[in-house]
């Protein structure tokens, strides 16, 4: 799921029904804050790709975050000005460039306001002048508009503060703690926070419906979501307490009936700070519900939130797929012609699957049947199989301290999932075999690493799985 | 998690592929009922009024440009 020929898609179909304000609240570089060398060239292709896509369907602000300034700061001014990328940011300084501070973007009579903040620890190379007083005189510059959007680079809690601080902001749209809020979530002042998690696996659709004077945002969902939570963690807290008591009340000795009352100190100690974590979070969402649940003091705005998904029967917009195509074509052939030294297996601790074949030649029969064995033909099929991204799952020993690093150092020998990339590195173990060298790989942890639920879609369920690569 | 897990893990960029799912369209901001509902993935409500748009907003796209495969 996910995709940006999918996004554009979703995004055609809205237009086509709805006036549109169209944004990005940063993160879509690498997903990290450095980035090594020999990756640059890609990320940087996927990034162009990202804001080319963003530039061709219509996008009325965005701002940087710390992945995107870690592609370079010389290099992302460059893309956004041959993009001619409208970006927002009241506080971001790199060298001598600064942004517009706001904007106003207008549809007919509406009028939007739009700032953007970066978190001083988040802007890399470039520098960040401080978050409230940056954002609080943006709003008051931008003049009269009939709702104020905030694209926040921030951790997500300091998004309550900027609100409070400025209340004439209304929707927050935070982009750096990927968070994935299906109903808008209430933030004080009749503010909403929206959010449609990570890897474009969602696209956020905020339907908007302003009423006259308004003093901020319904958000009936989101604040039965908070009761809901208040509902849970009232009963935890609950449990935690009648724990705590037995355990108290029944010191070191189990009984017959009760065989699991085995309470040392250290249970004591381990149900008191369970006790503690519940309560915390309990008076967390009651200030949560007590903040929106005060009369508002006027009308307030109507807003349905969909995080939509980019799934596979959305049909793919076929000029944002072949520039999709064309960057993964550049991709694999900037790293089949690069110059980076492969590393080759006697230098490593890995020896490869044929070797492990001699001594374990059931298990390799049966591995081979697999989809394992086959991993790097999902790759290519689709033109991945130089995508730094995606070729750790669909490999052997990569980012192993001595396997490779890159796509473009691995020989055929690393291909595809092979025995080592569960049991652990085999030189040692072919060079002399002991009990216990190698890892049994029988706990789902081995697996989760790949098929932890977001990269593989959900799809992975252990107990059913296991069966299929059991040998 | 296994000590050889943990270096992939450390290792490990964005990957992912795709499972289907239904898409959905969302009901219109003045959508009172389930009848109100528009049926997936269309048709979508009309705007109602002078002052209603749909904000459409990403973030955190990590560099993922399509699922891996």
């Amino acid at each position: 799921m996910g995709g940006l020929s999918k996004r554009a898609t979703i995004l055609s179909r809205e237009k086509a029904v709805r006036p549109v304000v169209v944004v990005d609240a940063g993160d879509f570089g690498a997903k990290s804050d450095t980035i090594p060398e020999g990756l640059l060239f890609q990320h940087r292709a996927k990034a162009h790709l990202q804001l080319e896509s963003f530039a061709l369907g219509g996008l009325d602000a965005i701002t940087f975050g710390e992945e995107d300034l870690a592609l370079g700061t010389d290099w992302l001014l460059a893309t956004a000005k041959e993009l001619s990328l409208p970006v927002v940011s009241a506080n971001l300084r790199c060298g001598d460039a600064t942004f517009a501070p706001w904007k106003v973007v207008e549809r007919g009579d509406l009028k939007v306001g739009i700032t953007a903040v970066t978190a001083p620890e988040l802007a890399g190379s470039c520098t960040a002048s401080d978050p409230v007083r940056s954002v609080k005189q943006a709003v008051a510059d931008m003049g009269p508009v009939d709702v104020v959007v905030l694209l926040s680079h921030e951790k997500p809690e300091a998004d309550t503060a900027l609100v409070t601080a400025v209340p004439a902001i209304k929707v927050v749209v935070n982009g750096h703690g990927k968070v994935k809020n299906d109903e808008p979530k209430p933030l004080p002042g009749h503010a909403v926070a929206l959010g449609s998690g990570s890897r474009g696996k969602y696209v956020g659709l905020a339907r908007v419906a302003l009423v006259p004077d308004a003093v901020g945002f319904e958000a009936t969902g989101g604040l039965d979501a908070l009761k809901e939570k208040q509902t849970r963690m009232t009963a935890r807290v609950a449990k935690a307490k009648s724990d705590l008591e037995d355990a108290s009340n029944h010191p070191t000795q189990p009984t017959a009936d009760a065989p699991k009352k085995q309470t040392g100190l250290s249970d004591v100690n381990r149900l008191h700070s369970q006790l503690e974590y519940y309560q915390k979070q309990l008076a967390d969402v009651e200030a949560e519900i007590a903040v929106f649940s005060n009369a508002p003091g006027g009308a307030l705005n109507k807003i349905v939130n969909m995080n939509s998904p980019a799934a596979q029967d959305v049909p793919n917009d076929p000029a944002v797929q072949a520039l999709v195509d064309a960057t993964l074509a550049e991709i694999t052939r900037h790293e089949n012609e690069g110059s980076t030294a492969v590393v080759a297996l006697d230098d490593s601790p890995f020896v490869g699957a044929d070797a492990c074949k001699s001594c374990h030649e059931a298990q390799y029969t049966q591995w081979q049947t697999q989809a394992h064995a086959h991993a790097m033909q999902a790759l290519s099929k689709d033109g991945h199989e130089r995508d730094a991204s995606c070729f750790a799952c669909h490999s052997t020993g990569a980012f192993h301290p001595k396997g490779p690093q890159l796509p473009s150092q691995m020989t055929a020998a690393y291909e595809n999932v092979q025995c080592e990339a569960c049991h652990g590195p085999g030189k040692d173990h072919v060079a002399g075999p002991k009990p216990g060298q190698m890892n049994p790989a029988s706990d789902a942890s081995t697996c989760t690493v790949c098929h932890d639920g977001d990269r593989d879609g959900g799809r992975f369920d252990y107990a059913a799985y296991l069966p299929k690569v059991t040998h | 998690m296994t000590r050889h897990a943990a270096w992939l893990t450390l290792g490990l960029l964005a990957c992912s592929n795709g499972k289907s799912e239904p898409s959905a369209i969302p009901p219109a901001p003045n959508a009172t009922t389930a009848v109100d509902l528009p049926a997936t993935p269309a048709p979508v409500p009309a705007v109602t009024g002078p002052k209603d748009f749909t904000l459409v907003y990403t973030h955190n796209l990590d560099g993922e440009i399509e699922p891996c495969g």
